[in-house]
């Protein structure tokens, strides 16, 4: 899934979410594959950005690579650590991250279905 | 002094209650009376504007499980019952009384708002909407703290950034109460539903709850792990603890829950959204 200015949609991508007007209006289900001359008409509806699925748009700017963002949900729980419960939940988000994160490098257009967490292991620095 | 006696002195400290649209106050008198119709309540919200596209923008949001099918108010009030569409209307005009600077309470109300919604479908939970509205408003104690009692407020961001301490530790020391116990009698006197009260409560304190306590257990920990997700983390940015009771509870322990991050995960991007 990616947050993409409509400038850089392009037909054949495909909404990971439904596009609602400032009046809360549903324009688009998620789901609808896009086309010319919708990606046009949302423009005219001063629609800004679109999230997508995959992650169909290269661009390069202040994504945060999967260890960054592990890095500081870590250090979120500092004040946490040893606690058996709040252990498992920063390793299980830990493995989320990353899975999505492979997922989305991938499978550019895959479903979103339940995770299958069983292949990944070895995180990196561990 | 007693919580009781606290809460009293705070009460007549402040001087009006944050002023709410009139809409909200005719809203409140009007879901008491049995004969109302979903579509009196449709057309009383549709008369404000502002708030009509505030409250269909969060009905379509994935937490209400409708995302991108709602196109009226009044198809809204059908869908989700009356005490979903006050708890929204109250959240959409509470808000927005909130300044700038509150922005990131906004996005963690909103996450916790998703994540429940996430977590009670997950595990098959009746009346999921209600519990992500009570969601919605849990930290609605820290807006009023922050706009009727603006020194306190000072105050308390100061402490728990100069001692690094828990945001609520602070409350207590300044207030003698906390965010929870404000918000608690805030909800009683804008007269909602018990459903929404308990998890505003209790949220810290989810087993002192007197019933409704997987509802209160699930708001406990969508607050901890929208922390743990980074969503709108304010001057306290740490992860609060959740308690073995309310994971036990919820029997969370069986779930498989990378997968249940996974969505988590996904789901939260929709707080980009409802930005404010």
């Amino acid at each position: 899934m990616q947050r993409v200015p409509i400038n850089l949609v392009e037909p054949g991508m495909v909404l990971a979410k439904p596009v609602v007007n400032d009046a809360g209006m549903p324009l688009c289900a998620e789901g609808t594959e896009l086309t010319a001359v919708l990606i046009d008409r949302l423009k005219r509806m001063n629609i800004s950005q679109l999230i997508l699925k995959g992650h169909p748009v290269e661009m390069g700017g202040p994504a945060k690579s999967p260890e960054e963002q592990i890095r500081e949900m870590t250090a979120r729980f500092a004040r946490v650590q040893g606690d058996p419960i709040m252990d498992t939940i920063r390793e299980a988000i830990e493995k989320a991250i990353l899975v999505e994160s492979m997922e989305q490098q991938d499978e550019p257009a895959e479903q979103e279905g339940p995770a299958k967490a069983d292949g990944v292991q070895g995180e990196p620095g561990e | 002094m007693s919580k009781e006696q606290h809460i009293k002195t705070i009460a007549r400290r402040i001087q009006s209650l944050p002023t709410l649209p009139p809409v909200v106050k005719k809203l409140t008198a009007m879901v008491e009376s049995p004969e109302v119709t979903a579509k009196d309540v449709g057309k009383l919200i549709s008369s404000d504007q502002v708030l009509s596209a505030k409250v269909l923008k969060l009905v379509n949001s994935s937490f209400y499980g409708l995302s991108g099918k709602v196109s009226s108010i009044s198809h809204a009030v059908i869908l989700l019952g009356f005490n979903v569409i006050k708890g929204v209307v109250l959240s959409a005009s509470v808000f927005d009384i909130m300044e700038r600077s509150m922005v990131g309470l906004w996005e963690h109300s909103l996450g916790t708002a998703i994540i429940s919604g996430t977590i009670s479908r997950n595990l098959g939970l009746s009346e999921p909407e209600e519990i992500s509205t009570a969601a919605l408003l849990h930290d609605i104690g820290k807006v009023l703290v922050r706009v009727s009692l603006s020194e306190d407020y000072d105050c308390i961001v100061r402490i728990a950034g100069e001692q690094g301490r828990a945001f609520r530790e602070a409350e207590l020391e300044v207030l003698g109460v906390d965010h929870a116990d404000i918000g608690s009698w805030l909800s009683r006197e804008w007269g909602l539903p018990r459903q929404l009260i308990a998890p505003i409560t209790y949220h810290h304190d989810p087993g002192n709850a007197p019933g409704l306590q997987d509802r209160v257990a699930v708001v406990h920990i969508a607050d901890s792990l929208a922390h743990a997700f980074g969503v709108g983390g304010g001057p306290d940015g740490g992860v609060p603890r959740i308690t073995e009771l309310s994971w036990n509870l919820l029997g969370m322990p069986g779930l498989d829950l990378t997968a249940l991050m996974r969505k988590i995960l996904v789901d939260l991007e929709e707080v980009e959204n409802h930005k404010l």
